[in-house]
């Protein structure tokens, strides 16, 4: 008797720690590294050796899809392949903005992986394995698609099949933010030690803010328009591709993708080891729009309320008659106040902290 | 058995009192219970329609013809306390007064509570990441939210009876111009009460979002900046004389416009310091030296100037190590 008591102790013993951490398995660096590799490897095509989602870098970079790529280029440019090759582009910039941050401190993480525990590790995995499968999901998709465009047309294409697709593109996004996200805040919990204004913190702040302004778009200009009813889940393209062409809310990534292009090592080293009053005090500003830039996104975080922004961003984008003040009346006062949060924050990335960017540039 | 009983007894109780104790003084709460009080008060008002029944009693106007209202001399005592409590005319700014006369150009006390609440607003949002907040400091700050909140229905319900019984002015049996008058400065009284609540509750927020939101590691804005210091002059004066509180208040009329400005155009000037020096200087008296940081909002308007000047009397109030980063934060007021 006393045998199983202690038998059913033990396994107690075992099963509490694992529900208490989320059954998280402890994970290396290397399994992570590894799971990159399979991940590319999905991907690759076994015959042409061609990836379609990766180059030689981690960054996920979406190719238009060729098959309607060569459709295009053959025929008129007509509405579907029109909307699709102005999308691809413009979540490829928004995947070089995830991804910046992972591209350039992955190396200094793993040569000092074992600063960090193996629960985090496995954490990390586990999101990284979450962005494998939504991966998978949309190559599938993607051949469905591709399949139903060459069968029909790219124009007579059931449009089911591409919202689907943008749909499950969106989730990659949204997988991609929280590894990138989670790997950042290892990153600087556990290895990145530098509070001083040097170039390295200054490279580092950029790559951070380079998420941080992805995430942001993804909040207000992609996830409201991912909609989900059962199994029947689907983007709204219409509205998404009216969001794109009404400029604003896309030009911060253009413009933050144009920033990066310029923004050389040499020009971050000259703003803070030349001594140059004018340059280190445009770091300093910089820097400190950062820093509130990074608070203000801790508290989005939390007061982000799940009111329709759907429907919101519809009458933002006048795809609904009546204007958005009309709606807005109507929200409760959190929801007002969570609206407001936003829009606020959206001025001071568009007024201050995009500005003194281009200053350091 | 007694005993056991009597060892059980004692053992429940000091436990209870340790429990207590824990809660009271170390437990660390987890419900944002800051955050749902403070957004609750801002529901209530938006939902008691505060604003607009004061308003109501704005456009009631004085009772009668304009001009002929200075012959009398309660009549002016109400003018003047009206124009105390709201804002006057057009240019949001009361005529007739300059700085040489003392008698500054400042805003009604209905525009002061106004940014005060706007500034509550801000930092309610912050609220949301204090979630480890110590159980007394999380109490304290909902008891405060309570008692701001409770003027809400307090001026409301003043600013209605005054409404109704200046309806009866002129009128036999009607409201005399001397009970009138008393009825309007309870209502200033009460206006002046909840504008320092107000200011306390803002200024206590902030402190809170420092401290359980952002560990103490937190970069001031211009924004919350001026939030503060609207707050910490607002204080003072709402502590002063009635009489003497216009040295101070004339100072809180510039910090609510350049909060105008900064959320218009996204940028204000700031005096002959450069952003970041006003900033940096801000947090290093808030963090180092409390006790001057504090002090330089219980400056008049006057004294202000002569801290920047290096009038000695003023001067010799601060701590030397910190005098230029005070000179620093004052300088933004001067802006005219």
């Amino acid at each position: 008797m006393r045998k199983i008591f202690g038998l059913i102790l033990s396994i107690i013993a075992v099963i509490c720690p694992m529900i208490i951490t989320g059954c998280t398995v402890g994970r290396s660096g290397d399994d992570i590294k590894n799971l990159y590799t399979i991940i590319k490897n999905n991907h690759t095509d076994i015959d042409t050796g061609d990836n379609d989602i990766f180059d030689d870098s981690y960054t996920i970079n979406i190719s238009y899809i060729d098959r309607i790529e060569n459709i295009t280029l053959a025929t008129a440019d007509t509405s579907n392949a029109k909307n699709l090759y102005t999308l691809s582009n413009f979540y490829n910039s928004l995947f070089q903005a995830i991804f910046r941050y992972f591209e350039n401190w992955n190396e200094s993480f793993f040569n000092n992986i074992d600063k960090v525990s193996t629960g985090e590790l496995g954490e990390l995995y586990a999101k990284l394995n979450s962005l494998n499968l939504s991966l998978i999901d949309l190559s599938d998709a993607k051949q469905i698609l591709e399949d139903a465009v060459v069968l029909n047309g790219v124009d007579n294409v059931s449009s089911h099949y591409i919202t689907s697709y943008i749909y499950l593109l969106n989730n990659v996004v949204e997988d991609s933010i929280e590894f990138v996200q989670y790997f950042r805040e290892l990153h600087m919990s556990h290895i990145f030690r530098d509070d001083t204004l040097s170039s390295n913190a200054v490279s580092r702040t950029i790559d951070e803010m380079n998420l941080t302004i992805a995430r942001i778009i993804y909040i207000d200009n992609i996830r409201p328009f991912n909609l989900q009813n059962g199994e029947y889940k689907i983007c709204d393209l219409s509205a998404l591709v009216k969001a794109y062409n009404s400029g604003n809310q896309y030009a911060r990534l253009d413009m933050l993708s144009k920033l990066n292009k310029e923004l050389s090592d040499a020009m971050v080293n000259a703003l803070t080891e030349n001594n140059d009053p004018t340059r280190t005090g445009q770091a300093t500003k910089y820097m400190h729009y950062s820093d509130i830039l990074r608070q203000d996104i801790l508290a989005l975080d939390k007061i982000y309320q799940d009111i329709d922004y759907y429907k919101l961003s519809l009458y933002r984008f006048g795809l609904i008659e009546g204007g958005v003040d009309n709606y807005y009346i109507g929200l409760s006062y959190m929801d007002k106040l969570s609206y407001e949060f936003l829009d606020n924050l959206l001025d001071f990335v568009d007024n201050t902290y995009m500005p003194s960017y281009a200053n350091i540039v | 058995m007694k005993r056991i009983f009597k060892i059980v007894l004692v053992t429940i109780i000091v436990v209870g009192l340790m429990l207590g104790a824990y809660f009271i003084f170390f437990h660390r709460d987890s419900n944002l219970s800051v955050y749902h009080s403070a957004n609750n008060m801002i529901e209530y008002r938006h939902n008691y329609q505060f604003d607009s029944s004061l308003g109501g009693l704005v456009d009631l106007g004085y009772g009668e013809n304009y001009a002929n209202a200075f012959d009398d001399i309660e009549h002016r005592d109400l003018i003047i306390i009206r124009e105390k409590l709201f804002v006057v005319d057009s240019a949001d700014k009361l005529e007739g007064g300059t700085a040489e006369s003392g008698l500054f150009y400042y805003y009604g006390y209905a525009k002061y509570e106004e940014a005060i609440f706007e500034g509550i607003k801000y930092y309610s949002t912050y609220t949301s990441l204090a979630g480890n907040a110590k159980f007394l400091a999380a109490k304290g700050h909902e008891r405060q939210i309570e008692i701001y909140q409770g003027y809400f229905s307090q001026l409301t319900s003043m600013s209605r009876d005054i409404m109704n019984k200046q309806a009866t002015l002129g009128i036999e049996g009607g409201i005399t111009y001397p009970e009138l008058l008393q009825d309007y400065i309870n209502l200033r009284n009460s206006y002046r009460n909840a504008l320092k609540s107000g200011a306390e509750l803002l200024i206590n927020l902030r402190d809170y979002v420092i401290e359980y939101a952002y560990n103490n590691n937190y970069e001031f804005s211009t924004s919350n900046v001026l939030y503060d210091s609207l707050a910490s002059t607002i204080i003072t004066a709402t502590k002063a004389d009635i009489n003497q509180e216009i040295n101070y208040l004339y100072d809180a009329s510039e910090y609510i416009d350049k909060l105008h400005t900064y959320y218009s155009t996204s940028s204000i000037s700031y005096g002959t310091v450069d952003e970041m020096q006003y900033l940096n200087a801000y947090k290093l008296m808030y963090f180092r030296d409390r006790e001057d940081f504090d002090k330089i909002y219980t400056f008049t308007h006057f004294q202000k100037q002569d801290l920047i000047t290096g009038n000695n009397i003023i001067s010799a109030q601060i701590k030397i190590d910190f005098l230029s980063y005070a000179r620093i934060v004052v300088d933004l007021l001067e802006l005219r």
